[in-house]
């Protein structure tokens, strides 16, 4: 019975002791860029769904579009679109491929406009590698509650985005939202959830829809 | 060898132009003569809508792209807010009309003149009634060269004049010529997917050297309060 007794505080002492340490674990993370990468390089895939959510000052209802992404490194990325259209980017070994939704079933997209892309694709597969420093198109400012507030470097880029604000998660290595302000009434926001860590995604993924 | 490939090209621009002249306008049958007015307009949105859509944009030379519309509309008084966007979110064109044209947001190549104003034009014919006046009701030949249909022809101050072909709910047709009496425009609608009396699919097809597709898919309709 004393026994029983013993055993049962030690487990809970084991338990709250975890519970201190994951909290402790936990809070540190994302208070300095140092920490930021040391999460992120324990991160070798990230597999998640996203709502994103677009807010304009014409809008009586926000517009609303799902979809999952897949990252795996160095620099692998299927972000795609279920709803309400399916598109489909895909980032491999430095090509970049777009599928859209067509009335005729999806049709692959190439040309210019999938250059510019390329630029978006590598920022967001460096902000998953916690790799905020080296944008070549944001400075980033870390602040507190574990935020992270990209500026454009150049005036004229200003104009088409004026800031980027990510939500890091509890978890280390995650991002809860990132929010892109065209203008303070104008932006859009992703909400990722259910995010997997560091399984084996199949290459096929990023290869083709 | 050269001449006659010369000769053929002529000839069929001649005959295309011939048959996208504006068309013979026949008296209709009693039962559609009386309710015409109503039947034609019937096809807009009444009140005040959010209407967005999946847009399948194909170019000049053979490029395309996927945009998402979104649109608020008024019938009365006749106002157009829209915006133009990648899927991503990010606003290439943002733009109203209500007496006058404002362009609140425009980046490269939606930035080129005129671009904005042909935009909303388009926007207008496809979910405005023509503010010109109703001139006549009959039966019209559509320009896709089914058969005839029962119609409404408007005539504008500036000439251009709007054919509309109601049909059978959301199957309709817009036809759209300029003063000269030459198609610049055509709008065809379908009902599968709509919602709120609104057509699931639409089709403006834009004709001349720089003419243009825009394929609608109709994502979402709400109607809006005052």
């Amino acid at each position: 019975m004393v026994f029983d007794y013993i055993s049962t505080q030690c487990i809970r002492s084991l338990g709250l002791l975890g519970i201190v340490l994951s909290l402790c674990f936990c809070m540190g993370w994302a208070d300095s860029w140092d920490g930021i990468r040391s999460a992120a390089d324990r991160i070798e895939s990230i597999s998640a769904e996203f709502v994103q959510e677009k807010q304009l000052p014409i809008l009586a209802r926000p517009l609303i579009s799902t979809g999952t992404l897949h990252f795996r490194k160095p620099e692998s990325l299927r972000w795609e679109y279920h709803h309400p259209v399916r598109n489909i980017l895909l980032m491999h070994r430095g090509s970049i491929q777009r599928y859209r939704e067509s009335e005729e079933g999806l049709k692959v997209q190439t040309g210019g406009s999938l250059q510019a892309m390329q630029f978006v694709m590598a920022e967001i597969a460096n902000w998953f590698k916690g790799r905020f420093d080296i944008s070549q198109m944001f400075t980033a400012r870390l602040e507190s509650n574990r935020k992270i507030v990209l500026l454009p470097k150049e005036a004229s880029f200003g104009k088409v985005i004026q800031k980027i604000e990510l939500q890091l998660a509890d978890r280390p290595g995650l991002i809860d939202t990132v929010t892109i302000y065209e203008s303070a009434q104008s932006f859009t926001r992703l909400t990722f959830k259910n995010a997997v860590l560091n399984i084996d995604i199949p290459e096929n993924l990023f290869k083709g829809a | 060898m050269k001449r006659l490939g010369l000769t053929l090209l002529l000839a069929f621009i001649f005959v295309t132009a011939a048959c996208s002249r504006l068309p013979e306008l026949k008296p209709a049958a009693g039962d559609f003569k009386a309710g015409a007015p109503q039947k034609c307009r019937a096809i807009f949105p009444q009140g005040k809508w959010q209407i967005t859509h999946a847009i399948e944009a194909a170019y000049p030379g053979g490029g395309e792209t996927l945009l998402m519309g979104v649109t608020v509309i008024d019938a009365s008084p006749r106002t157009i807010a829209a915006a133009l966007m990648t899927v991503e979110g990010v606003v290439l064109l943002q733009a109203s009309l209500d007496k006058t044209l404002t362009v609140q947001r425009a980046l490269p190549p939606f930035d080129r003149e005129g671009f904005a104003a042909g935009l909303l034009a388009d926007i207008r014919l496809m979910f405005m009634e023509p503010d010109a006046g109703l001139v006549q009701t009959g039966t019209i030949q559509a320009p896709t060269g089914a058969d005839a249909k029962p119609g409404c022809r408007y005539q504008g101050d500036n000439g251009m004049i709007t054919d509309i072909l109601p049909g059978d709910g959301n199957d309709w047709q817009i036809a759209h010529y300029n003063p000269r009496g030459s198609l610049v425009r055509t709008v065809s609608a379908r009902p599968a997917g709509g919602q709120a009396g609104l057509p699931g699919r639409m089709r403006l097809t834009a004709s001349g050297p720089g003419g243009y597709t825009l394929k609608l898919k109709l994502i979402d309709a709400v109607q809006l309060g005052d």
